[in-house]
């Protein structure tokens, strides 16, 4: 971090091709909508770029991005809310879902598996999507992820319990089509 | 492996374990790893256990959530530090200095000004102090004469 606010590129560089993308995949996660998405990671980079010279050392740049990243979103999503959601988003979600569940030949490819599983995801509430996303797409601890999003370890296992059962019972309905086609 | 049916308490906390973070070892809690790896190697239903949620967790892996953003970097990168303090901090030591348009006018009308002083000082040096020197030597003159001196003339004004 110290050669960030140096103005080092090289770690520049490094540090956003690590992180951009799973930064941009959760922030899609949160709001559903990838523009919306690339800007808010966008403007996690820059905010680290103007904290560097005050970084603390025992801070976790991954952790310290994610949480700036899910702060955001936060907020995106509260914007949203308060102008409704754009029609054009929902149309979206129901056109997949409806082409996802329609054409059983595709489902056997991959491209529909993964869209099957995002929109199973996608139609979980905020929190229990985020949560999905930091522990079983990022990887991330426990506590890591509950630090992200502001609540107890307890609140975290919470949603994560409540959002595999509703996507174990939305995505292994279909369980023979979808594990077939990924054996 | 032991063929000893697994407590009720054991299966209901390896059940939530699984339901909150799945099968795979390394989304478990750290603390909660050795506990669960030896019930489920002791016992087959909790082998069972894990199996069933292993499966969403494969179903989960298909979508990695990492769209391809590297459009992004260059935007990305041109704000860093570095990049800023070329656009911003050397304009601003300049404009501190001079917050007009441009220099290059007052400058060569102080060089101008400068340049026209040095050659005044170095060409005519005794310019002024001739002429004072004449002064005072013409006043005395009239004063020694003394028939054309005013008898206005205040005294102690000549030293």
């Amino acid at each position: 971090m110290a050669r960030v606010a140096q103005g080092d590129e090289n770690a520049c560089r490094l540090l956003v091709q690590r992180h951009l993308n799973p930064l941009v995949g959760l922030a899609i996660r949160m709001t559903g909508n990838k523009s919306e998405a690339e800007d808010i990671a966008q403007e996690a980079f820059v905010r680290l770029w103007k904290q560097s010279h005050d970084w603390q050392a025992k801070a976790k740049i991954s952790t310290w991005l994610y949480r700036v990243a899910h702060n955001l979103a936060i907020d995106a999503i509260r914007r949203k809310d308060r102008q409704k959601l754009s029609v054009s988003d929902q149309v979206e979600i129901s056109e997949n879902t409806t082409s996802a569940q329609n054409n059983q030949d595709h489902m056997l490819h991959q491209q529909d598996i993964t869209r099957q599983v995002e929109t199973a995801i996608s139609r979980l509430p905020e929190r229990q999507r985020t949560a999905i996303t930091l522990i079983h797409h990022r990887d991330m601890s426990n506590k890591e992820a509950a630090n992200i999003m502001d609540i107890s370890v307890d609140a975290l296992e919470s949603l994560l319990a409540r959002g595999r059962k509703s996507l174990k019972k939305t995505l292994l309905e279909s369980r023979a089509d979808l594990l077939g086609a990924t054996s | 492996m032991s063929h000893s049916n697994l407590s009720s308490q054991d299966r209901d906390k390896l059940t939530f374990l699984f339901d909150c973070y799945g099968a795979y070892i390394h989304h478990w809690p750290e603390e909660k790893r050795d506990w669960a790896l030896s019930l489920i190697e002791q016992h087959p239903e909790a082998k069972t256990i894990r199996d069933q949620a292993l499966e969403l967790d494969q179903l989960l892996d298909q979508s990695s959530a990492e769209p391809d953003s590297a459009h992004l970097v260059s935007s990305i990168l041109a704000q860093t530090p570095a990049k800023t303090s070329q656009n911003s901090v050397k304009p601003s030591l300049l404009s501190q200095l001079w917050p007009y348009e441009s220099i290059w006018r007052p400058l060569s009308a102080l060089t101008t000004a400068g340049t026209f002083g040095i050659l005044l000082g170095t060409s005519s040096p005794n310019l002024l102090y001739q002429q004072e020197i004449t002064e005072i030597e013409s006043a005395y003159m009239e004063f020694s004469l003394g028939d054309s001196f005013p008898n206005s003339f205040p005294e102690g004004e000549i030293d």
